[in-house]
């Protein structure tokens, strides 16, 4: 096996972040919104959810949609939150002009591909969209961003994000490119909604998502961007390392012992030369679904013990932001490192058969530490990502 | 950076092993290469749920058991499943967003829906053969096969896994001909490719090294008669791995914005 580097020189630093969310522009509005501990979640009126249990899901707010339109009239949404993502991680300066540009994305361009087929299915002719495909997101950033290095899209479902941020996180170490922009986002329509309520993952109207608490119904949907920036130098916060792994059981349900997730902890820490008495803080996936909380309870036991750190969970208030989620919960996490703080998590009753899971109902210190950022998807896939307060 | 190559197959318009067009079809106005295969021909002894499957995981299945045999050298979870596809689920999102356009909610297939991801190749193969260490599903354009291959040489030089299933190709069905041909862009045929990658100190010395990489670009997209998508490129490294060259240096170009290098070289010492 390869010698791998000792663990100083494993991390990277996080030069920038920029967030765009239910709460609004910017990381600061996102971690004031996660401070609130509110759900964002309001009745949907871009899109019809017919049918659905509930109407509710946490976009990106209209005047922020028309304002991005205004900026860049050619863009589709998702490309433009990206940019507006980007600009706020860069914080002016410009992007290297050999930097890779990912993006991870469970729909990319399904959005804007949804009324062309619409239309196309009733014998119309529409142009298509510039952005009609899971693939057309990253390209599109990397020109408008005038970047000459690689343009890839990662998508593994709701694992898209960290999956990113792990595949550059290699490049960014392994000097393959000087810098990698990592951007998560997905956009919300009917054809997600309705397939997320036909699996029978949605909450009702009237019962929000709880994560680990005993009656938890299910998740409300979300749509953002996140972006971070990997390179050297002074930043914002360092990561230090991630990794996936596969549960190779079934393709819609979690492996009900965790373990798919406890290896991708596990290599995760690895990854990052760390143990897990080093981890202060885990910001779980969290869907409140039955068997995904259960899952990552299980997982995390196997790890910590009875003595896991602090859990928290983002989902409750900006909707489960599918691909989007790995990278804004990453995002939400190098802000909790700066601040020494773990934020709440609006939850009910816990489950009383995963009483090692501690949830802060309110914003407590957070001692020294790592932040563990876990996430998992359909098709087994697993993610873990280690983060470090900047040095 | 660099991995030995161990295994290879690759299946283009359904045909096994060949390198040639395959069957052809029209869809959309427009003559493709499209394979419509029969999991109880091709896998009479597959599990059911294999019948139920999307195309593009049946297809990335076929190819993967060829190959597969050479991955048994390790355990399962030092082994990963690395997929380069251009169209990802394409096909699927079509099939499940017309039954939600046409009969409304009730027509909106759970079953479809759970496919609309553009792992499912990824997360089938991983079940099927017990391929569980790190997985990656990478998109980019025509070069995706390429860059499917720098994901692995690079999860294996990093030491994430000691070996590496890689997986390039794409299904379609008359929307996403429809959409290309919109875009102006060439007719598409279906191919897959499967590889298995390991570190080269595992390999036999005489196996074929091989490496990639992937960088943005203006220049001029793929203009062939017949574009295989994500395929493209990793179907010239296999003709070459069935030939008898020293070295392969292959420029891939893509449809959306990028270029895509592959080498390879027979034996140590690439």
């Amino acid at each position: 096996m390869p010698t791998r580097a000792e663990p100083e020189h494993r991390g990277i630093d996080v030069l920038g972040v920029g967030a765009v969310s239910a709460a609004g522009r910017g990381l600061e509005t996102l971690w004031r919104a996660t401070l609130a501990a509110r759900p964002l979640a309001e009745p949907v009126r871009r899109y019809a959810p017919s049918g659905c249990r509930t109407r509710r899901a946490a976009l990106v707010p209209d005047e922020i949609v028309e304002a991005l339109r205004a900026t860049w009239p050619d863009e589709d949404l998702a490309v433009a939150l990206c940019l507006e993502a980007a600009r706020e991680a860069l914080g002016g300066r410009a992007l290297h002009p050999d930097a890779a540009v990912l993006v991870g994305t469970s729909l990319g361009g399904v959005a804007a591909w949804e009324p062309w087929h619409r239309a196309r299915l009733v014998g119309a002719a529409p142009p298509p969209p510039r952005c009609a495909t899971h693939d057309d997101v990253a390209p599109q950033v990397a020109s408008r961003m005038g970047a000459r290095g690689p343009a890839l899209t990662l998508s593994s479902a709701c694992t898209s994000g960290a999956a990113a941020l792990i595949v550059a996180g290699d490049m960014v170490r392994a000097g393959e490119v000087p810098e990698a922009l990592v951007l998560g986002v997905d956009v919300l329509g009917a054809f997600v909604h309705v397939g997320f309520d036909r699996l029978g993952a949605l909450a009702p109207d009237d019962l929000a998502p709880a994560p680990f608490a005993a009656d938890r119904a299910g998740l409300w949907l979300g749509e953002g961007c996140a972006a971070l920036l990997l390179g050297r130098g002074p930043g914002v916060a360092r990561y230090l390392g991630g990794a996936s792994a596969s549960d190779g059981v079934h393709m819609t349900a979690p492996d009900r012992d965790g373990d798919g997730m406890r290896r991708a902890i596990s290599a995760a820490l690895a990854d990052a030369r760390r143990a897990p008495s080093d981890i202060a803080w885990v910001s779980a996936h969290a869907t409140a679904t039955r068997y995904n909380d259960a899952m990552e309870a299980a997982a995390l036991r196997t790890i910590f013990g009875d003595a896991a750190p602090p859990v928290h969970a983002l989902k409750p208030v900006t909707g489960h932001t599918l691909g989007a989620s790995g990278l804004l919960e990453a995002a939400l996490a190098t802000r909790a490192l700066r601040e020494r703080v773990r934020p709440p998590t609006a939850s009910r009753a816990r489950d009383p058969e995963l009483p090692w899971i501690h949830l802060d109902p309110r914003a407590e210190p957070m001692g020294a530490g790592l932040a563990l950022s876990i996430n998992a998807a359909m098709a087994g896939h697993n993610t873990a990502i280690v983060l470090g307060a900047a040095a | 950076m660099s991995a030995a190559i161990c295994a290879w197959a690759a299946m283009v318009g359904g045909v096994d092993g060949a390198l040639d067009p395959g069957a052809r079809a029209w869809l959309a106005g427009a003559q493709v290469a499209r394979a419509e295969l029969s999991p109880r021909e091709r896998w009479p002894e597959a599990p059911p749920r294999v019948r139920r499957l999307d195309r593009a995981a049946l297809h990335a299945l076929l190819v993967a058991r060829r190959v597969v045999a050479a991955t048994s050298a390790w355990p399962g979870d030092e082994v990963g499943v690395v997929l380069g596809t251009a169209l990802g689920c394409a096909e699927v999102n079509s099939r499940y967003h017309r039954g939600l356009v046409e009969g409304g909610y009730d027509a909106a297939s759970p079953m479809l829906f759970a496919q609309t991801i553009p792992s499912t190749p990824v997360g089938e193969v991983s079940i099927a053969f017990g391929l569980r260490g790190h997985s990656a599903t990478v998109m980019a354009g025509g070069c995706s096969g390429v860059a499917a291959v720098a994901e692995a040489v690079r999860a294996i030089d990093s030491g994430r896994v000691r070996a590496a299933l890689v997986l390039a190709g794409d299904t379609f069905g008359e929307d996403e001909v429809a959409l290309r041909l919109a875009r102006g862009l060439a007719p598409p045929g279906e191919a897959t490719v499967a590889l298995v990658l390991c570190d080269p100190r595992d390999a036999d010395a005489r196996a074929p090294r091989v490496s990639a990489s992937l960088a943005h670009d203006e220049g001029a997209p793929y203009r062939g008669e017949i574009d295989w998508l994500g395929a493209t490129g990793l179907l010239e490294l296999l003709a070459w791995l069935d030939g008898e060259g020293a070295r392969f240096e292959r420029t891939v170009r893509c449809a959306s914005g990028r270029r895509g290098e592959l080498r390879a070289s027979r034996g140590r010492g690439s």
